[in-house]
């Protein structure tokens, strides 16, 4: 990455904890088709990256576009910095978006492209000639300012649209599946340019994404959607360690999930087996979903909590997935180092800080 | 407000495009013989009409040569669509750029220098000329509906057909064709609005020797006010309309099938594909 | 499939009818056997000229009034609901499929002294005017057969555009009108020249128009090369008419790929 001036860092470079940049209330919005979001609430901090996360159709894009001023809630409010701008058209927000689809203007240059929002500003000419020169620098397009739109690869296509954004200085800065035309290498090495980016500059991000890991690698804190209600907010730790569904559970990362019922007292039933457990706020005899993930299930010798056959041991490059069949006829999947064999007897242990239980109906 | 301003003009261009072919019609049904005074409801014109035989020989040149016109440039037109997508490169823009160019030219100098071909040739203006003219200025339109849809197609498909067993104009036949068909139905439709409504060509490549429907009521105009006239653009009118209506229920996009036909610059699509 | 020899019969028929008529033109412009430039500078001088000059000044007046009226028609409907656009556009495209003698004639019935209009003036009060066989009423005429050929293809254009341009532009803090001078406007550039072409040409070399709504009296580009091959048979000079308007032609379709470098165009 390129060189960073000094008048583009911002000397606040952690999240304030306190100040609130953006807040959603009740926000909730309908179309012909039905329902899209229902009920959404969250605020988003001054300097953090915040990712809106979930399955196709979930909401997650109208819900950026209802930030960005490009639909209108049917019912709630957006306030912005403490005030409500629910109402404000797009030109008049401070915040800026990166389109999906990028958006360039065909008819304009990179040059061009990036200063539009600078022109519209009227700002002065050599104030916008020295601000493009240190955003091209920041994104790596530097000397590309005459480049013909039309004739720039996907990465670069994808740089304009993040600079032409920057460059206007916004406070938040929206970004809707932004890398999501990239091919795999491209898409990783934008990621971490982009978080990057944001440490850098100290702006606040809105991203959306349907992609966990992404989200788990860019985000201080994901808001997990399904269906246009929010399943979870929490840091990439928290939801994987304490996902507050099965769904979550599902959607981030691999993971064994059963239905199970609390038994109090430390224990837990689920795949036919009790287990001890670490304490959870729930009453004996309660429904409930667990969630154990692969990676710690332990291979053991003897003493196990659960014994089946591999059904299938395929290596990744770092670990094994294996599947096992338990006696019972339920399918596992382990994460480990060593495998057993196809068609091989497996022992499985799973220790009491391993089992995460999770209520059976929707947060 | 905006949305009423806005409402309010796209009438006004309405009214100002219809309010003269809507006059036409009104009057059509006028008892007397002048536009300008209601002598009462009359459908006498359209007996007239009817009954006109100079109409009806100028409104079956018309048809006839707009149906061979469409018919013979479409089969040409298809046929070469097919070679010019076989050749390479330089001869294939040649070919299509030569092709542009009675589709740029200015009717008239196309008519004017058909004229003079037919007159260098010693060819008797009439019929023939009439027909030749028209198929020369409908071929390029033919060719260049199919063309895109030649380019489009998966070639497995035909490789598929032969490798089944299929002689090559089976291939042709059973597999290419119908894949193109679109292309083929478009060219045809185009090539008979333009051979149907065309005057200038028509004129200059007849030396107004042959009346067709355009060249008839272009000589009846100058003379005056003639209310059979009148009827035959209701009729013209009520027909297109119809036409309009059972296309756009058929396939919505045959509608910018007239647009093709008068954009002379489609420009570099072809070129630029190259 | 690949068979070249399928476009032969193109190919002969291209050179017999495209090709040789045009080489016969050019032949007959410059003299047929005894070449000579006479023709052709015939063709530019004094009273020729000017009928030259007329020509492109009613043609580019038709062309602008076009515009004028055209633009803001095309705008307006590609902003409408899908549906309602739909059969705005339909309502426009139509008069294109009604054979434009037709249209001019009834003009030449309203424009009369007795004719509608002059009716609806008179009824206000306004004395009956001379609309018939003058040069509005030849303006009139054109721009009445030419307005739906300059709205197409400025309402393709406009309809193609993509809204997250807008959505963009919107999001950069330009408002509305800004957004249509810097993105909507430059984007439709293409429209407008089709749309200039499609009006242009075609008026520039029309006669059938300025016969029956200017009674003969004003002689554009057209009325001359038609006096020369159905009137005086001044083949020879005809054909250098004819060469000027096909050179004219050629340097206008070079222009516009010159302006219109992706080929964006209006496309078949």
């Amino acid at each position: 990455m390129g060189i960073i001036p000094a008048h583009f860092l911002k000397p606040e470079k952690k999240m304030n904890k306190i100040n609130k940049i953006l807040e959603l209330k009740d926000i909730s919005k309908s179309f012909d088709k039905g329902e899209v979001l229902h009920n959404i609430n969250l605020y988003v901090r001054q300097g953090e990256f915040l990712t809106l996360l979930g399955p196709s159709g979930c909401g997650k894009t109208t819900l950026l576009r209802i930030i960005g001023g490009f639909e209108t809630p049917s019912y709630g409010q957006v306030y912005f910095g403490g005030s409500d701008i629910t109402a404000l058209p797009p030109h008049m927000r401070q915040v800026n978006t990166v389109f999906q689809h990028f958006a360039l203007f065909p008819h304009m240059n990179v040059y061009e492209n990036i200063a539009f929002g600078l022109h519209i500003k009227k700002m002065p000419k050599d104030y916008i000639e020295r601000k493009i020169t240190d955003i091209l620098a920041l994104t790596g397009l530097s000397g590309f300012e005459r480049r013909n739109i039309a004739k720039l690869s996907g990465g670069e296509k994808q740089r304009v649209a993040i600079a032409r954004a920057l460059v206007c200085e916004p406070s938040l800065l929206l970004l809707d599946e932004p890398l999501g035309a990239l091919d795999l290498k491209l898409r990783k090495s934008m990621q971490l340019e982009l978080k990057n980016m944001h440490r850098q500059l100290g702006l606040t991000f809105v991203y959306v994404t349907h992609d966990q890991e992404e989200a788990m690698m860019l985000s201080d804190t994901i808001v997990v959607m399904k269906d246009g209600v929010i399943q979870h907010i929490g840091t990439p730790e928290d939801i994987y360690n304490e996902p507050s569904n099965a769904f979550v559970a599902d959607f981030i990362g691999e993971s064994n999930i059963f239905p199970g019922t609390y038994l109090g007292d430390r224990r837990v039933s689920f795949a036919g087996v009790e287990f001890p457990c670490l304490p959870h706020p729930f009453a004996a005899g309660d429904n409930v979903d667990v969630v154990v993930r692969p990676e710690d299930i332990e291979l053991v010798r003897d003493d196990s909590h659960v014994n089946g056959t591999v059904t299938s041991s395929v290596f990744m490059g770092v670990h094994y997935d294996i599947r096992i069949m338990d006696d019972t006829g339920r399918e596992w999947l382990v994460q480990s180092t060593k495998t057993p064999g196809e068609g091989n007897r497996a022992h499985l242990f799973i220790g009491d800080d391993c089992i995460h239980i999770m209520p059976k109906e929707r947060v | 407000m905006k949305g009423f301003f806005r409402r309010f003009y796209i009438i006004i261009v309405l009214l100002f495009l219809y309010v003269p072919i809507l006059t036409l019609i009104v009057f059509s049904f006028n008892e007397s013989r002048t536009m300008a005074k209601w002598g009462g409801f009359s459908l006498k014109w359209y007996g007239e009409l009817f009954t006109d035989t100079t109409i009806l020989n100028a409104l079956f040149v018309t048809l006839s040569i707009a149906v061979l016109a469409a018919l013979i440039s479409t089969v040409i037109g298809t046929v070469a669509a097919l070679g010019i997508n076989s050749l390479g490169k330089r001869a294939k823009s040649m070919l299509i750029g030569v092709s542009y160019i009675p589709m740029v030219n200015a009717d008239i100098v196309t008519g004017v220098s058909m004229l003079l071909l037919f007159i260098l040739l010693k060819v008797p203006r009439g019929y023939a000329t009439m027909l030749i003219a028209h198929i020369t200025f409908c071929l390029p339109y033919t060719t260049l509906s199919v063309l895109p849809r030649l380019r489009g197609m998966d070639e497995a498909l035909y490789e598929a057909a032969l490798d089944m067993g299929a002689t090559p104009r089976q291939a042709l036949r059973k597999v290419v064709l119908p894949d193109i068909m679109p292309g083929i139905v478009t060219g045809f439709i185009l090539a008979f609005t333009l051979s149907f409504d065309d005057f200038v060509i028509s004129f200059f490549s007849t030396q107004g020797v042959l009346p067709n429907l355009s060249i008839y009521i272009y000589s009846m105009a100058k003379k005056g006010i003639k209310p059979e006239i009148n009827a035959l653009s209701a009729i013209m009118f009520v027909v297109v309309i119809t036409l309009l209506i059972i296309v756009n229920k058929r396939s919505p996009d045959v509608i910018a099938t007239r647009k093709k036909v008068k954009n002379r610059t489609s420009t570099a699509q072809y070129e630029e594909q190259e | 499939m690949k068979n070249k020899r399928y476009a032969l019969p193109y190919v002969i028929w291209a050179l017999l009818f495209i090709i040789g008529p045009i080489i016969i033109t050019f032949f007959y412009a410059f003299g047929q056997e005894h070449f000579t430039l006479e023709y052709m500078a015939k063709a530019f001088s004094g009273s020729y000229f000017s009928v030259f000059l007329d020509s492109i000044l009613i043609a580019l007046i038709v062309t602008v009034i076009c515009l004028a009226l055209g633009y803001p028609a095309a705008y307006i409907v590609s902003r409408m609901q899908a549906g309602t656009a739909r059969l705005a556009i339909i309502l426009m495209v139509l008069p294109m499929w009604i054979n434009f003698l037709l249209r001019t004639y009834a003009w030449r019935a309203l424009l009369d002294d007795n004719g509608l209009i002059n009716q609806l003036l008179m009824a206000v009060g306004i004395p009956a005017q001379q609309l018939l066989y003058t040069q509005g009423a030849v303006i009139m005429g054109l721009m009445y057969d030419f307005l739906p050929f300059m709205i197409l293809p400025i309402y393709t254009a406009l309809q193609k555009m993509d809204v997250s341009l807008l959505e963009a532009s919107s999001d950069l803090g330009a408002g509305r009108v800004k957004t249509f001078t810097r993105v909507i406007f430059p984007l439709s550039l293409p429209g407008i020249i089709s749309g200039v072409v499609m009006v242009f040409m075609p008026a520039l070399t029309t006669f059938v128009v300025t016969e029956l709504l200017g009674g003969g009296k004003y002689n554009m580009y057209g009325d001359l090369i038609t006096e020369q091959f159905l009137v005086t048979s001044n083949w020879n000079f005809g054909s250098a008419l004819a060469v000027v308007m096909f050179l004219l032609m050629l340097v206008s379709m070079v222009v516009i790929r010159r302006i219109d470098k992706d080929g964006e165009g209006y496309l078949l």
